[in-house]
Parts: structure tokens; sequence; C-alpha cells
């Protein structure tokens, strides 16, 4: 009889089974070296390790995404004709869709629609990923309307604000079909209130008041012995998996999904992923292996996944290109070999202002991007630096290593100035809103002093939101700080191309750059150099 | 003179796993409460999905703890005693642990009362431990 060699079975480095090697690799480490107290974090490296060790040997629902992923990963030319049904043909649902039936955003629509493996769709930022989200789910419930649909995502937000612009879609008695696993964010502002009643806390209260509305005896004695049954705080899983069945919209994060699925679980006929450039593969992988199609949403030109400080000593155990490749992620690649009927970009940007979005588009997206808003503010005034010169050095590069905070209190002060004339500017145009304002900057010791200085302000008609880059991405306001800190050192950080983009690409009206411009002029880094170009709109000496 | 300790040996009964769910002790708490048809288990138990109420129900014929007869779902016998079973602390017994096997087993259920042990046994798992004396 032949023998197998080792070499056979072994996966190639550079194949897409070798990647998931690698991560099964990491993950095993991970979990080998997590505390034996950390049975949470435990759990969750455990459960990526399962569903990665899952796709790996095909258990996942439709075989097609994996040969698709592998053949895209490696550049192995694709025949898409067999995952492409051509003769469907979709008329526009949302009225933003309606008035250009035959315009750019609904033809990538289409062809997710007519794509029946995986679509991927690339959406730079305030190209309206989310109102795309909406129509594929409107459109399948169309064509299908027993179809049962995931929206899942990395973060609680992603998932939060799809299913909250849906439901707006959906009429009142649709909501019913609904269900947000566990819960939405507290943070999340939702603008359609009756969406909470598809929490799954809700849902549960629901079921069993219905049991005992309809036999009360029975169901308080089944209620006991139930409890004995899984002794969990707050929803069980045996619950959870029965409520999933029951409804067909399912919001839950990738790491959650496992709480809804068991051998018993109805498959989906679609799963969305939001912010998938964010997921790490294990992430994605979990959401994708519950459906038979997959629509990958996000923008690889933003941030990739985000790894703990545990994480990251972990990573650079392994070699230098397994490192590289978890911690870029793989979408940017996938997305780069797709060809265009089972790819598709979102290209004109509501958010921004439109010289705003021209330098985002001319520095990340090759000058791409269209602009879909009329410019309301003065050029010249709305994107600029707020700058300063001064002989102190942020961080002290005298310090070692271990001391050097990266705050900055010249930019602080700066911010500070410029809140206060928004405060009185804002109160003297009577407009009874409040404004939205957000200050990002790359460093977390940046932003508590930011905070902290926020906190004694006390500005009422102003909603200051302050965050560091990596967890404001996703998110909006109308005036944007960028606080950049460093006057000294290295910029590679923020330099990052993605991490600029995701800082530039947040605000509506105003962007106020604060930093040392003086230093970032001499940093070769292109889109540094090209952001000092722009206006100077106030500078002072510290 | 010494006196030599009785051995002594812990079993405790617990559901198979295909058993030991929700959906398949509500199915058996239904049926005992009289709701014995598949309308009536449906009306009875909304916290849970058709189809995960119908693959319970077929395990639950599958290992004849519940049986159809005409369009009527009666509990074996030995179900809601079986669950008590499984969910009383273990026992205690004065055997020792080599002395704990299927023959014996089926003697501890009969004298529990289950009136088919053998059926039991298929349904159940068991836990034994040797009781250390002080």
């Amino acid at each position: 009889m032949e023998q197998i060699s080792p070499e056979q079975v072994e996966a190639s480095p550079s194949s897409f089974i070798g990647h998931i090697d690698d991560w099964i690799e990491y993950l095993s480490l991970l979990i080998d070296r997590m505390d034996v107290d950390d049975f949470a974090g435990k759990v969750k490296y455990q459960r990526q390790l399962r569903w990665v060790l899952g796709f790996r040997e095909g258990t996942n629902s439709s075989l097609t995404h994996n040969n698709v992923i592998a053949s895209l990963y490696e550049n192995i030319p694709l025949d898409t004709t067999r995952l492409i049904d051509k003769t469907k043909s979709y008329t526009p649902i949302q009225d933003c869709y309606k008035k250009s039936a035959k315009g750019h955003a609904f033809k990538q629509i289409e062809k997710a629609m007519c794509c029946e493996s995986l679509f991927l769709l690339q959406g730079p930022p305030g190209t309206g990923k989310t109102t795309a989200i909406v129509e594929v789910v409107l459109q399948t419930l169309m064509e299908n309307p027993d179809a049962r649909i995931l929206i899942s995502s990395e973060t609680h937000v992603a998932v939060d604000n799809a299913l909250d612009r849906l439901s707006r879609e959906l009429p009142d008695d649709s909501l019913s079909m609904m269900m947000r696993y566990q819960k939405f964010s507290e943070s999340t502002e939702l603008e359609n209130p009756l969406v909470k009643n598809t929490e799954a806390s809700a849902l549960h209260d629901e079921v069993w008041q219905e049991a005992i509305n309809r036999t009360p005896e029975f169901t308080g004695k089944l209620w006991e012995r139930l409890a004995k049954v899984e002794n969990r705080e707050g929803i069980s899983r045996w619950l959870a998996r029965n409520l999933a069945d029951k409804h067909q919209i399912i919001g839950v994060t990738c790491n959650q999904i496992e709480h809804l699925i068991d051998g018993n679980t109805i498959t989906f006929d679609l799963a969305i992923i939001d912010e998938c450039s964010k997921a790490t593969l294990p992430e994605w992988v979990m959401a994708m292996s519950v459906s038979q199609k997959c629509v990958l949403v996000g923008d690889h030109k933003q941030l990739p996944p985000t790894f703990c400080a545990e994480e990251s000593e972990v990573l650079s155990d392994l070699d230098a290109h397994q490192e590289k490749l978890i911690r870029d992620g793989v979408i940017d690649r996938i997305f780069t070999h797709a060809t265009e009927d089972i790819k598709g970009t979102l290209l004109t940007q509501f958010r921004m202002q439109p010289n705003i979005g021209h330098f985002i588009s001319e520095e990340f997206y090759n000058g791409e991007l269209l602009h879909h808003q009329e410019q309301t503010t003065d050029p010249d005034l709305n994107f600029g630096w707020l700058t300063y010169t001064t002989q102190k050095l942020f961080p002290q590069p005298h310090l070692p290593a271990v001391k050097r905070v990266l705050n900055n209190k010249i930019e602080v002060d700066i911010i500070r100035e410029k809140l206060e004339e928004l405060a009185s500017e804002h109160a003297l145009s009577q407009k009874t809103s409040l404004l939205d304002v957000a200050v990002i900057t790359p460093y977390k010791a940046q932003k508590l002093a930011v905070k902290r200085m926020v906190r004694q302000l006390k500005l009422t008609n102003l909603i200051i939101e302050v965050d560091t880059i990596d967890a404001f991405q996703g998110k909006e306001a109308s005036v944007v700080f960028f606080s950049f800190v460093r006057n000294n050192g290295s910029a590679q950080f923020y330099g990052d191309a993605r991490r600029l983009n995701v800082a530039l690409s947040r605000g509506k009206s105003h962007v106020y750059l604060v930093g040392n411009r003086q230093y970032l002029q001499g940093q070769k880094i292109q889109s540094l150099r090209s952001l000092v170009k722009l206006n100077i709109l106030s500078t002072v000496n510290r | 003179m010494s006196t030599y300790p009785s051995p002594s040996t812990s079993i405790a009964f617990h559901w198979d796993n295909d058993i030991g769910n929700a959906e398949c002790i509500a199915i058996m708490y239904a049926i005992d409460s009289g709701y014995n048809s598949r309308e009536a288990l449906i009306y009875a138990l909304p916290q849970f999905s058709h189809n995960r109420l119908e693959n319970a129900l077929t395990t639950l014929l599958a290992t004849h703890l519940v049986t159809l007869q005409i369009k009527q779902l009666i509990l074996s016998p030995d179900a809601m005693l079986l669950d008590e079973i499984t969910n009383s602390p273990a026992l205690l017994l004065p055997v020792e642990g080599n002395e704990v096997k299927p023959h014996f087993l089926l003697d501890v259920l009969k004298r529990l009362g289950v009136s088919n042990p053998g059926v039991a046994l298929g349904v159940i798992k068991t836990k034994s431990n040797v009781v250390e004396s002080k």
C-alpha cells in the first residue's frame, strides 16, 4: 500500500491552509501561556481555536467559501461562473438607491445579490456601508421571505447600528423577526427605540411570560427543573439557541456566535460581516462558517485588527512572516486578488465636506472617491493646523523608555481653547441641537489627559467624545480634533496610512490637526508630508 | 483486636447528554403534565423552537422514554423517576469499586423502583467513586 509521506500532508506555508496553521499555532501558544485564573480569556481563545480547526477540516456550512478564499489567498485563477447568477435583476428598496437605480452604489448591491457564495464589499469612510448592508438584507428577504440572516461584526456598535438602521426600514410588526444577542451596547445611540424589544433578554421574558399565561402550573414546575440544567447568569444557552432558531435576523458579535450554535441549529442563508478588516481571521471565520452565503463588508485601507499586550507577546514568538500576516489580516490580500464580479467598492462618500473628502481620496484611495455633499464650510478654515512652536519635547527623550509618557499638555491647552471658542460660537448661532465633537489621538495617555480637561470644562452645548484613533473607527462627529502628541522621535505609529486614514476621515464638517507642524515637516512618511501642506489656522508659542 | 473498615462506593446517576438537555426534559415534563400531543407540546413550550422540539422528541422516541400510541404521546413510567434519580445526591453503597458492574447497577435501579432498568441504563450514565474511610 502506498504510504503518505509527511511532506504530502503538511500544508505549504504560502497556502491558505498554511496561514490557518499559523493561527492554530498562535492560538495554541496563547492558550498555553494564559494565566490559569483567566478563565474567560482562555475560553475565548479555545473557542476561536475550535472554529479555526473546524474551518480547516471543512465542517463549516459551505465548502465553497473555503475554496474561494484559498484560491484568492494564493491568487489562483477562480472560475466564478458557477458562483454568480447573472440572470437575476433587482429593483432598489431604500429611497436613497431609488434616486439612482443605475448608480454605482446600487450596482454593487446587485453584484452582491447575484453572487451566491462569497462577496467582498469595500466601504471607504462615510460611503454608506450600513445602508448597503440594510439593502442587501431587504433584497434577500424580498427574494426569500423565509431567509435566515446573520448580521455580525467584531464590535457591538457595528452590529447595533446595522440592526437599528434595518429596524427603521422594516414595518414595526416585522421587528418580531429580529433578535439582538445579547443586548445593545449602552454606548450606542439607537434611533429606533423599539429595536430594544429585540434584545435577547426581552425575548427571554416574553417567551416565559407567554408560557406562564398559557400553562401557569406546568411552567412553574418546568422553570424550577430547567434552572438545574444550566447554572448561568443571564440567558441560558439552551434558551439563546432556541430563540436564535425562532428568529430570522440575528445580530451578534463574531465571538458570541457560538452561544447560539450547536448541531441542531438551522444554518443561515446569509451572513453579513461588518468591519471585517478589523476582525481577526477566527472572528470572521466563525460568522462565515454558519452560513451558505457570506458578504464581507469592510475597508482594508483602514485599521487592521488590534492585539492586546499579551497577544502581541505571543505573536512576537512566531517568525516575522507569520506575525505580519496575522497582524495585518488577509482581507487586503483576498480583496486585491478577487475578480470584479465577486467584489465591489462603494465610491461616493456622504460624510465629509468635499475638501476633507478630497484629501482622503487622493491620499488613500487613488483619487477614486466621489463626494455627495456641497461645500458649505469655508475650505480655508475647516481643515487645517492648530499648531505651536515650543522648546519642550513630548515625550521627554532623556527619560527611560518606561517613563516616557505620551501626552502633550500644550496640545491639551490648544484643544481646550478651541472647544471654548466653539461652544460660544454655537451658543451665538442659537442652534437648539448640541454640537458633536470628537477628540482623537493615537495615545492612551493623551486621551486620559484630554478627558480630564473636558470634564473640568463643563460645556453644556457640546457633546464631546474623547478616544484613541483605533477605538474611534466606525464612528463620526461634526468636528474632529486630531492630537498628534509627539514632537520628537518616530512618527511611524500614527504615520501608518491606515491609522491616518481613520483619524482624518471621522469629521463631517471640520477637522483640526493639533500638532507640531515643524516636527512633522521633517518626517519622510508621504501622508504626513501631504498633511503638512494644509492651511495653518493658528500658531501659538508655548 | 483491630477492626477493618467496610468498603464504600458512591454512585451518581446522570442523564446521557442526548437526554439531559432542556428540550428533552421539557418534553418529558410536558407529557407528564398532560400535554401529550405534538400540538399540545408546541402550545405548552413556547420557549422552544419547533425544530429543536422535533429533534428532542425523536430522541425520546428512539430511547423508548416516550412512545406514540394513536397520535398520543405516552411517557415511560420510569422517565420521571429516572429524572428524580439523576437529580438526587450520589448513593453511598457498601461495595468495592470493582463490584459496580452492569448487573449490579441493574439491581440498584430495580431496587430504586425502575420498572425497566435495561432501558434505563441506555439513557443514563453512572459515575462511581471509592470513598476512603477514615
